[in-house]
């Protein structure tokens, strides 16, 4: 059994009866049990659950009602509910919480039959670009244990990348899907904001936060796309795409390209990155030349936007309704303080703090406002770019994966994002694609697009993985 | 960033520092700060602050209090609770 058949070949094996669901998923449990132990990407695996899954997809098999996933495992970021499992955000404030509902793309996912294989680790609510914020410890890259799979959703592609699951679900803020599918050598996908519902996801940063996966190949991130997405009236963001707002797919396209992007990367990514335009100008897209907004002002403007936004999303965590809660308080503003602070790890406390400064009568000036204009200046830029452009080309990093030991200040790991988060603050569709090893290390590249060209974009990558073998490559574990 | 400004934070935060977590603390939003005060470099008079990617507008449901049903699956994660009440240390004293 190969462990990186893609989701069209593993629904052949089931539906032809060469393999039915409790081996397969038996299979994966014990990839996972074998060689997770070195790569930490998995926070809770519950075998006999997924076996009561994959019985259950047995039957629907030989009954010939299967869904697209029946039988198919399928992780999910530890920040999604799943009725009846924990899920923590790899806190230690939610480290007993048991959902008492599914998130609706769970319900999604599992209502097309897949069969829910486990959690997987992240960086504590999200935050983080390294993983090495975990209260379950850090996750480390399956191409060089040594190094980290970057983050947040870290745990998902290390375990795509693994071959310990066929496909994981991710959330992306400002990066968090597209930086660790760059360093783990797989394929992320961050739709464009709302089109996947955020009902049951832990909120982060409101008005930044996205649902998205992680696969091996663009083809299963259309596939798992198209299960999950669709409006949801538990979720007051979420969006369709009408007909007037569709973006429609075409071949071949004019793409925008910032050379001015590469200028302080290293050679060889640079000479990956080069490639890759060339290899889409053989297929047919001609390139123009854009500008792009500042890296440091949109970065700027995202962290003061998100670190805000946190800090009023996390107030929920007070001990009270659920999660840990301090013993022996002798009151309630003990209670808050010792159990948030107990709960929450370091990296949480700095992008609270942070996010109550810029919201305070503390700071000189009005940051939250400030930064929503260069939102709404970042936005305006793409707005404009898109009439000249259908696609953007960027690096999805600055570097391929750094080692677990090195150090970095806040602002240094904070710049991992910086080709990630405009996409976040415009709510438009990104995917990242493997597009070649520097030292033995993936690189990826992003196709953005416009609101609502999520279909665009994968039609973009689908086409560049049919003419490259990056996306093949494996991690020997 | 001083230790002033950062004890009325952690304040507001419900957060309770230990003074080695202060100082690291005060170091990292120095730097923090320093970093995206470039946003202060650019003019932007006349722009409209944008606060969401996508015009939704704003969910309003009547202002009636009501039950969901579901007040024990939603309370079973609850560490103290009485009748359906959430139990909390003292807050008036009598």
């Amino acid at each position: 059994m190969d462990p990186y058949l893609s989701l069209k070949q593993l629904r052949q094996l089931l539906d032809n009866k060469q393999i039915d669901a409790t081996e397969l998923c038996r299979y994966f449990l014990d990839r996972i049990a074998q060689f997770d132990q070195h790569t930490n990407s998995f926070v809770s695996v519950e075998p006999e659950q997924v076996f009561a899954e994959a019985r259950n997809a047995d039957k629907t098999i030989d009954q010939g009602t299967n869904g697209q996933l029946t039988g198919i495992p399928v992780a999910h970021k530890d920040n999604f509910c799943v009725r009846g499992q924990r899920t923590s955000c790899c806190s230690n404030l939610l480290r007993t919480f048991i959902a008492p509902y599914d998130a609706t793309i769970v319900k999604n996912i599992s209502k097309a039959g897949g069969v829910h294989i486990g959690k997987t680790n992240m960086d504590e609510f999200a935050m983080g670009t390294s993983n090495q914020t975990s209260a379950w410890g850090p996750v480390r890259n399956p191409w060089d244990l040594s190094r980290v799979p970057g983050g947040s959703s870290g745990g998902s592609a290390a375990a795509v990348a693994a071959g310990f699951v066929p496909v994981a679900t991710g959330s992306d803020t400002g990066g968090s899907i597209r930086q660790p599918a760059s360093f783990c050598g797989v394929t992320g996908f961050k739709p464009t904001y709302g089109r996947l519902s955020r009902y049951g996801m832990i909120a982060f940063a409101s008005s930044l936060d996205q649902a998205g996966t992680l696969t091996r190949t663009a083809q299963d991130a259309v596939t798992m796309f198209q299960i999950m997405q669709g409006h949801d009236p538990l979720d007051a963001t979420s969006v369709s795409a009408s007909s007037d707002e569709s973006v429609p797919v075409k071949h071949p396209l004019t793409i925008g390209y910032s050379a001015s992007l590469l200028d302080d990367l290293d050679s060889d990514i640079v000479a990956r990155i080069e490639a890759s335009r060339s290899t889409l100008e053989q297929l047919g897209h001609k390139f123009l030349d854009v500008e792009v907004f500042d890296q440091d002002l949109a970065l700027s403007s995202y962290y003061i936007i998100s670190c805000a936004e946190a800090s009023s999303n996390l107030a929920r965590f007070d001990g009270i309704r659920y999660g840990s809660r301090a013993k022996s308080v002798s009151s309630i503003q003990e209670l808050y303080e010792n159990t948030r602070s107990q709960g929450f790890g370091d990296e949480v406390k700095r992008r609270l703090l942070a996010g109550t400064y810029f919201l305070s009568n503390n700071a000189p000036e009005n940051y939250v406002q400030k930064a929503q204009k260069m939102r709404r200046m970042v936005y305006d830029l793409y707005q404009e770019l898109f009439q000249k452009v259908d696609v953007v080309l960027a690096p999805s990093s600055p570097s391929t994966a750094f080692r677990l030991d090195e150090q970095h200040d806040s602002t240094d790991m904070y710049r991992q994002d910086r080709f990630t988060v405009p996409v976040n603050l415009c709510g438009l569709p990104a995917i990242s694609v493997p597009c070649g090893l520097v030292h033995g290390l993936p690189v990826g590249v992003q196709f953005i697009g416009p609101q609502y060209g999520d279909e665009l974009i994968l039609d973009v990558a689908c086409r560049f993985q049919s003419e490259t073998s990056w996306h093949l490559q494996r991690p020997r574990l | 960033m001083n230790s002033k400004i950062l004890n009325e934070l952690s304040a507001h935060c419900a957060l309770a520092l230990s003074d080695v977590e202060k100082e690291r603390m005060i170091a990292d939003l120095a730097l923090i700060i320093e970093y995206v005060d470039r946003v202060h470099t650019i003019p932007t008079d006349g722009i409209i602050p944008m606060t969401h990617p996508i015009d939704i507008g704003h969910m309003r449901e009547t202002d009636e209090p009501e039950t969901t049903g579901h007040e024990d699956l939603n309370q079973t994660e609850s560490n103290e609770t009485a009748e359906n009440f959430y139990v909390v240390p003292k807050v008036i004293e009598p």
